[in-house]
């Protein structure tokens, strides 16, 4: 390139590149990504090209007159996750910094405490999923001791794949080992005769492990054109799934239930 | 009748609590929590009502319209809490994932290693196709309504307000 980058183009396309790699990484659409970056460009009177994948987000920056100013790629280090906080600030700040006139490094320092919020405290994270999974072993017909084991399962399920995901294990090593942990409380319950019955107990007890997001998400982008990213999330959701059934199937084959 | 109707409130109540402890898991904002627990409640609702005997509708068909109705429901809830629509529509869903079907069919796989009777087979095939049906009937659920006010709404409807209010700061 012959004439020098401008350094608000430069800055710009360092912050849309990190504003799309934190929406990546917090679980968001294809297409919302794409929107949200391109309406962040678009604030600051730039045109986005974005070209993104689970693992990649591309940003190339035109002027309106269709001079190529910048572009850039980041790499992401893991499959996306899902945190929902970083979506809809981000989405909310995308809208924010044409309204208020923002410049790029005010932006960028908003971005920057975007991404660092804090996330739920531990043990109500804990609790209340507890409570969602004895919430479904309600729903499908489960009683109240039922209820109170599938409670304990999945807060010890959740609280090892807390710690598995710290020690940074390959993610479908940490859902089979959540489900192996949370459907052997299950079955040591079952053994001790607490209840005669623990069908449902042991069919919600590793709700909490369901890859939702991925597999919601994959439609998305399927019905929204983008079907290499919708099959690969998909894909994802689907090995997600299989680790949860193999887990669930170890602990069914040592204690042999029926 | 009224023992009916509070069964059907219960069940809804714990759809809530679910998807309450979902949206938690997936570090959903707190201003939206209150909404998701209010969307899941009614969805449960919606879902538990279709699928009593007296009204007999399958759960195939409670799932897709409980979960259009979250659907729908989270893009005026989603303007009132300011957060995108998916951040509440998916959490209020999950309550809904069919557990017990996907259960079911994994372990009829397993029985099927030694026990190879067609009824086996056939259980198990049908309850993997009711996992099948029902998480692909709630995506569709949650996804089209938003697809079909995407159309007018982000490209057309959406950016244009955020110009609106552009103008009127101006």
């Amino acid at each position: 390139m012959s004439n020098q980058p401008s350094t608000e183009a430069n800055e710009l396309g360092k912050l849309l590149l990190q504003a799309g790699t934190a929406l990546i990484k917090a679980g968001a659409g294809s297409n919302r990504v794409v929107l949200n970056v391109m309406r962040l460009a678009d604030a600051y009177g730039y045109e986005a090209q974005v070209d993104m994948g689970t693992r990649y987000i591309t940003v190339s920056l035109h002027s309106k007159q269709q001079e190529h100013i910048f572009s850039g790629s980041r790499h992401l280090s893991s499959l996306p996750g899902s945190n929902f906080k970083v979506i809809a600030e981000i989405s909310r700040l995308s809208w924010a910094v044409s309204e208020k006139n923002m410049t790029v490094s005010e932006a960028g320092m908003e971005l920057e405490k975007v991404i660092h919020l804090p996330e739920y405290n531990r043990s109500i994270v804990l609790l209340l999923v507890g409570l969602a999974g004895s919430s479904f072993c309600y729903t499908f017909g489960g009683n109240a001791i039922e209820m109170g084991i599938t409670f304990l399962a999945t807060v010890a399920g959740l609280f090892c794949k807390q710690e598995l995901i710290r020690k940074k294990f390959n993610p479908y090593l940490v859902t089979y080992c959540s489900a192996v942990l949370a459907a052997l409380i299950i079955g040591i319950a079952w053994k001790a005769g607490i209840s005669s019955g623990l069908d449902h107990a042991f069919a919600t007890c590793i709700l909490f492990l369901i890859p939702g997001v991925p597999l919601i998400n994959s439609i998305i982008d399927i019905i929204d054109g983008y079907i290499l990213n919708g099959i690969d999330r998909g894909i994802n959701g689907i090995i997600h799934a299989f680790a949860i059934a193999s887990g669930l199937a170890t602990i069914i084959y040592i204690f042999q239930v029926q | 009748m009224i023992t009916d109707w509070l069964d059907i409130l219960y069940k809804a109540f714990w759809c809530g609590c679910g998807a309450l402890g979902f949206a938690v898991l997936f570090n959903t904002p707190s201003r939206a929590l209150f909404a998701i627990f209010l969307c899941g409640f009614t969805a449960g609702l919606i879902k538990f009502t279709i699928i009593h005997p007296d009204v007999g509708g399958g759960i195939i068909l409670a799932s897709l319209i409980a979960a259009s109705a979250v659907g729908f429901a989270s893009i005026p809830v989603s303007h009132w809490r300011h957060v995108p629509p998916i951040i509440i529509s998916i959490p209020s869903v999950i309550p809904f994932v069919p557990g017990s079907y996907a259960y079911r069919a994994m372990l009829g796989l397993i029985k099927f290693i030694n026990q190879t009777e067609v009824e086996v087979l056939t259980k198990t095939v049908h309850n993997g196709a009711m996992t099948f049906f029902i998480v692909m009937v709630l995506a569709l659920g949650v996804t089209l309504p938003m697809l079909l006010f995407r159309i007018e709404s982000v490209k057309k409807v959406g950016i244009p307000v955020a110009r609106r209010k552009k103008d009127k700061n101006r």
